[in-house]
């Protein structure tokens, strides 16, 4: 993921990660935070968002090196009900 | 013989000071991080934490999305870009910013408020927006009525980094 996540740039993900996960009909996804100093609310709505893809295919949506800020928006809207949080040792 | 003395630069004293900046961008999304960016640089004067500059980029972000995706999302060009205005002022360590749209206007401001709440589930928004603005700063003052566009005054006391 990138350094900073905001709507521009959630839209860019989400386009990119659907065309993977649909074609290559991919179970679990990882996405990795271990870059991400700077998030808005549009990160929420975009790994919600994939999480509803990926469940269609009975997978589940993993997310790792979260920063303790990171994390805070993220579990804001309630998604540690949805997802996991991993920290890199976890991730092989 | 040679004499030598050292000469070093002494801290400045930013103590009190009063800046102003106002600029206006043309509403695409890729200009949410220029908007933050420049708020940024802004305060760097007001010598922020991490933490605190992280807030405020966050709390710019999401008014600016707001006015690009909510203002500006249903409407009617009638002539030119769509514009969005900011402003930043600084009064010692009081940081002001102010985002302002021509857009749609919001009719129930304190429903738009409410976190969760979002019109625009299908472009897969949270409906977090205005409660992080809240969080990340210490006052927020939303002005808009429909058709008359909104303006979003986020006030946030710098508390600072200690001198290394």
């Amino acid at each position: 993921m990138p350094e900073e996540i905001d709507h521009h740039q959630a839209v860019l993900i989400r386009k990119q990660a659907d065309e993977k996960i649909v074609k290559g009909e991919i179970q679990d996804v990882i996405f990795d935070f271990a870059a991400t100093r700077v998030m808005d609310s549009s990160g929420i709505g975009m790994i919600m968002g994939r999480q509803r893809v990926v469940s269609n295919f009975g997978g589940h949506i993993y997310i790792a090196n979260a920063s303790s800020r990171i994390h805070d928006i993220l579990c804001a809207a309630g998604l540690q009900k949805i997802v996991s949080f991993i920290t890199a040792q976890e991730t092989n | 013989m040679m004499k030598t003395c050292t000469i070093t630069q002494e801290q400045e004293n930013t103590e009190g000071r009063k800046n102003y900046m106002e600029i206006k961008m043309p509403a695409y999304s890729y200009n949410e991080k220029l908007a933050r960016t420049i708020t940024a640089a802004f305060m760097l004067d007001m010598n922020p934490t991490v933490e605190e500059v992280a807030d405020v980029k966050t709390a710019v972000s999401e008014a600016v999305t707001n006015s690009i995706i909510h203002g500006y999302g249903a409407y009617e060009k009638k002539e030119g870009v769509p514009m969005i205005r900011m402003v930043c002022e600084q009064d010692g360590l009081d940081l002001t910013v102010i985002i302002e749209d021509e857009g749609c206007g919001i009719a129930d401001i304190a429903k738009a408020m409410e976190p969760l709440y979002t019109t625009r589930p299908d472009l897969e928004r949270s409906g977090m927006g205005f409660a992080f603005m809240e969080a990340f700063m210490n006052e927020i003052k939303v002005i808009s009525s429909p058709g008359e566009g909104t303006k979003v005054i986020m006030k946030k006391k710098i508390a600072g980094a200690l001198e290394d």
